[in-house]
């Protein structure tokens, strides 16, 4: 390879010169410019990263409040619960007339007459003789 | 010159040569062993916990259930600032600063400094280290076992110990559908113990429990324990147990024990109340068990329901002893036998049937053999085969002596007279539900046999029927508006030492309702009620229970009433009548 400087037979060529400074200039941008590339994807995989963190906690966080809440539901609502209630008389239980008792589990159309479904109309309908 | 040049050359690629040597050495030969030195430094295995199953009953309610909670552990490597740190955990955490301050101290990369502690502690105190800078504690997500009906159905749901493993009941029994599977990630961590997500290695999704539900219905079992409750307080008995049965299906709908536990805190308890005593105590069952001699004879054609048995006037000299009955009677007939709980007709119908025989119908109804319910800890019982028979055992073991059962083989067998002669396996689960909803299993309705026929099984269940009726031995099981078929027993109390303990005894009621087309079963067992002896009988102390228990359960149920008993109709109530008996 040419000495930078020049030669012994002779100065320096100006356009060698130039083409040198352009060959390495480029060859240092492209450098800089994967390194900067690289670098800012790293640092942004980072940024997701962190992000995916972040949104992983919260969804933790929210999962764990769903949990506790519905543990608390169903303490709240349990058989155990709602007879100590009923014990410490804060809740009552009130007699039911077999006629207001509306059979929820077998779904019917209501009557031409517009009767509704209960217990006893049902059982009437049954044959059930009261 | 020349020569030293070229000495301080060779010295120099000399030393270059052993430094790359070493290095080729480090990076290439030792290169897997620095590489996990690396990795045990910043890497970790992070555990992600699947979620247990829940438990549901037949209406899905939940029994059993995980809460959330944290583990705090340390890693005292990384702590920055001990007593800043050991001040605010102790407060928090409700620990002593000291122990605190040794555990932070240690040396110790990975030491726990409490347990189960609740998410929103966990919370504050993760805000407050951030807000100090603070470092050197973490809050691993674990979760704790809560069961929100405490000790309501505590034999049956069981519970688990402290590696997360079912030990009693359903929790134990059905373990690997509700345990599921942990999840793991490979991990990185940054100088502060962040995790550097860029680094995230192998990773695998946990897989949650299934949910269990099961055929108990919450409604059903608080009556049930409600009642036991009542007289387990009033009776102050060894101990009392109960269990219903749907007959035609074989599910069992409720099940109680006392002394029992709560699932939430098991350790409180003494062992005996840890007992399911409906699978796990063998018991002699006393008179429950003529229904096996009364079905056998009339199955075998050897006698009808109205066929005359003359039972000695009270006293029947067998094999050189007395069999006794408890009111002397003459002629009785098979019928009024079961009726009047007569020992002697029962012993005379099993003699007629014959050892062998009437051996075989005790297995046909299922007794001397596990029922196979799906709860651990059950027993089969014990029944001797005819060679192990004494003289005596074909006049006893018809009235429930020498014979040792389980309350739930009671209650099966009776479910079996109960809907036309059919034994069934008993059910408790349900179904099996994974967590994305998907049904892995569901439990169906097991006809274990036939166990005697239709029409036998009807006049059975005829004589059942007058067993609460005026003449029988249970008038105290009636509930009003129903006919209720059932029988009593009273047995007296087998001494672990051998013999009988005297004055006391093992009274129950094993009934079901409507007789003509029964819905449910229901045993009630007391052992040992401190009452009067003159009093301490099945129909005086057991079927009371039994009649408040059955009244609710056929209220909730909602059976349709086949008698009028003390019905206000709307046309009285305009009239302003008051309540009066009527007959349909």
């Amino acid at each position: 390879m040419r000495s930078f400087y020049g030669t012994r037979r002779g100065g320096v060529r100006e356009g060698q010169v130039i083409g040198m400074l352009i060959w390495w200039g480029l060859l240092v941008a492209i450098l800089v410019v994967v390194a900067g590339g690289f670098l800012k994807l790293k640092i942004q995989q980072h940024r997701y990263g962190e992000e995916v963190r972040l949104l992983e906690g919260r969804i933790r966080e929210l999962r764990t409040m769903n949990l506790e809440l519905r543990a608390r539901i169903s303490e709240a609502t349990s058989h155990a619960q709602i007879m100590r209630a009923r014990e410490e008389g804060r809740i009552g239980l009130v007699e039911v007339s077999d006629q207001y008792v509306a059979r929820l589990v077998v779904p019917r159309v209501m009557g031409g007459g517009g009767e509704r479904l209960t217990a006893q109309v049902q059982r009437r309908e049954e044959g059930v003789k009261r | 010159m020349r020569w030293r040049i070229f000495l301080v050359g060779v010295v120099v690629s000399l030393v270059f040569t052993i430094y790359s040597a070493r290095l080729i050495a480090i990076q290439v030969g030792e290169h897997g062993k620095f590489v996990e030195l690396a990795a045990a430094k910043n890497t970790y295995r992070q555990v992600i916990p699947a979620r247990r199953g829940r438990i549901l009953d037949a209406k899905g309610e939940v029994l059993a259930m995980d809460r959330p909670t944290r583990r705090v552990v340390a890693d005292s490597t990384r702590v920055n600032r001990v007593e800043e740190l050991a001040k605010l955990a102790s407060e928090r955490l409700e620990l002593p600063v000291r122990e605190v301050e040794e555990k932070l101290r240690s040396g110790r990369r990975y030491v726990v400094l409490r347990h189960g502690v609740a998410e929103e502690v966990a919370m504050d105190m993760q805000r407050e280290m951030m807000e100090r800078n603070l470092r050197g504690i973490y809050f691993e997500v674990t979760s704790e076992r809560v069961y929100p009906n405490g000790a309501l159905l505590g034999h049956v749901l069981g519970f688990m110990n402290h590696e997360r493993r079912g030990v009693q009941g359903i929790e134990m029994s059905m373990d690997r559908y509700l345990a599921g599977q942990d999840g793991f990630r490979d991990v990185e961590r940054d100088r502060d113990g962040r995790e550097v997500v860029v680094y995230r290695g192998l990773e695998a999704l946990p897989r949650d429990g299934a949910d269990v539900e099961l055929t108990i219905d919450m409604a059903i079992q608080a009556i049930l324990e409600e009642e036991l409750e009542k007289a387990y307080r009033e009776l102050n008995p060894w101990s009392i147990c109960g269990v219903i049965v749907r007959p035609k299906t074989g599910e069992i709908l409720a099940m109680g024990s006392r002394p029992n536990f709560d699932s939430n805190r098991p350790g409180e308890a003494e062992s005996e109340g840890h007992k399911n005593r409906v699978i796990s105590e063998v018991v002699e069952p006393g008179s429950t068990f003529k229904i096996v001699a009364m079905s056998a004879a009339l199955n075998e054609g050897l006698f009808r329901p109205e066929s005359v048995i003359f039972c000695e006037n009270g006293r029947y000299f067998y094999g050189g002893r007395v069999l006794r009955d408890v009111h002397p009677y003459g002629n009785l007939t098979v019928h009024e036998v079961l009726v009047k709980s007569s020992n002697i007709g029962s012993s005379k119908l099993a003699q007629r049937v014959g050892e062998q025989k009437f051996y075989e119908y005790i297995r046909r109804f299922g007794f001397g053999e596990k029922s196979g319910v799906d709860l651990p800890g059950e027993v089969g019982g014990i029944v001797h085969p005819p060679h192990r028979w004494t003289k005596l055992s074909i006049t006893r073991i018809p009235m429930g002596h020498e014979i040792a059962v389980t309350p739930l083989q009671i209650a099966m067998a009776t479910a079996a007279i109960a809907n036309g002669g059919r034994l069934m396996t008993p059910l408790i689960v349900k179904r099996i539900v994974a967590s994305d909803g998907e049904e892995l299993m569901t439990f169906r309705p097991v006809e274990v046999r036939r166990v005697v026929d239709e029409r036998v099984a009807g006049m059975v269940k005829a004589a059942m029927a007058d067993v609460v009726g005026p003449q029988g031995t249970a008038k105290l099981a009636a509930v009003a508006g129903f006919r209720v078929g059932g029988k009593t027993g009273t047995a007296q109390r087998v001494d672990p030492r051998g013999g009988y303990t005297p004055g006391k005894y093992v009274v129950s009621f094993c009934g079901f309702l409507p007789v003509g087309d029964p819905e449910f079963v229901c045993l009630i067992m007391v052992d040992d009620a401190k009452t009067l002896t003159t009093r301490n009988y099945g129909g005086l102390v057991a079927a009371p229970i039994f009649s408040r228990v059955a009244e609710k359960v056929a209220r909730y149920l909602d059976i349709v009433p086949e008698e009028m008993v003390g019905v206000l109709t709307m046309a009285d109530e305009q009239e302003g009548n008051e309540v009066v008996n009527k007959q349909p």
